[in-house]
């Protein structure tokens, strides 16, 4: 699984495609793999793992399970409803796009993804990195940011310092509000400053998270706080293929 | 008579001023990773309230 990617990725193509990406639709197409998954997969807490699942990576990623989630089906599917319910195909594409990118980040770790479901439920998985997710948040924190899934955060993170300018309250007036009837909706209910927080907020937090858990791992916990670059890395984490 | 002397502008430079709210935010997440680091919604107050005080205390928008 990946971190911060999943919040980076959508201002990186809204930085690259312009007004053809609605940020807000590509976020939530980014978001909605997990969003009802992943809290199941960590369980209660955050340093000791209390499982609500016996198979977590089954639930996550597999059939029968939630893996569907996983999928660029499921992406199309709810990008035809978005389509359907408002008749905007910028939103609808955007939340695809968003949708996509999860899933195929989502293939670089050892567990994968089902690419062709439902026709087939075998996982596409390169296995840069140990999906560790089954044993809860910290380690799995742990695992991710001294893999090479810490790298991919950051590649993303540095891909997206080129475009700083795009999270400037000029910009945001001049290319986003204008280019996506999403603000013009938004203003009707709220001011600029509860916009441009919207706009911003998963930006700041990819940064924020990358760079705070890369400390936090590395010079304040103490379970294997050193970088492991090799390929399924971390070589301490348990081996998980797909299920 | 004497010209009174223009008050110096304190306000910090805008891209300053975000690195101070990003360093900020960063030591959060480090002192409570559970509470700051786990996902997006959880920055946000802290975005909100950095975007209300930028006009007050950087010099020009960011």
């Amino acid at each position: 699984m990946s971190w911060a990617a999943h919040d980076l990725e959508p201002y990186l193509f809204r930085a690259k495609f312009g007004a053809r990406i609605s940020l807000v639709f590509c976020l939530l197409g980014s978001y909605s793999p997990d969003v009802l998954t992943k809290w199941a997969v960590y369980g209660f807490g955050f340093t000791h793992h209390d499982a609500i699942l016996s198979d977590p990576v089954q639930f996550h990623r597999g059939w029968p399970g939630a893996g569907f989630t996983h999928t660029p089906i499921y992406g199309a599917a709810v990008a035809g409803l978005i389509y359907l319910a408002s008749r905007n195909k910028t939103w609808a594409v955007s939340y695809f796009i968003g949708a996509l990118a999860h899933v195929l980040s989502d293939s670089l770790d050892s567990v994968g993804v089902m690419l062709l479901f439902p026709l087939s439920t075998w996982h596409l998985h390169f296995g840069a990195w140990e999906y560790v997710g089954e044993v809860g948040r910290a380690h799995d924190a742990v695992a991710y940011y001294t893999s090479l899934g810490g790298v991919w955060d950051a590649f993303w993170a540095i891909w997206l310092l080129y475009y700083w300018r795009m999270f400037t309250v000029t910009y945001f007036r001049a290319e986003i509000v204008p280019t996506d009837p999403f603000w013009d909706w938004m203003k009707r209910w709220t001011n600029e400053t509860v916009m441009l927080t919207v706009y911003r907020t998963s930006a700041f937090f990819g940064y924020a998270s990358i760079i705070g858990w890369y400390i936090w791992v590395l010079f304040v916990n103490d379970f294997h706080p050193h970088l492991d670059w090799s390929w399924g890395g971390p070589q301490w984490a348990p081996r998980q293929g797909p299920p | 008579m004497d010209e009174p002397e223009p008050r110096r502008d304190l306000r910090l430079p805008p891209v300053l001023y975000w690195l101070c709210v990003l360093a900020f935010a960063v030591a959060l997440g480090v002192a409570a990773p559970a509470l700051f680091l786990l996902g997006f919604w959880e920055m946000a107050p802290l975005v909100f309230v950095a975007t209300w005080l930028a006009p007050k205390v950087a010099r020009g928008p960011l």
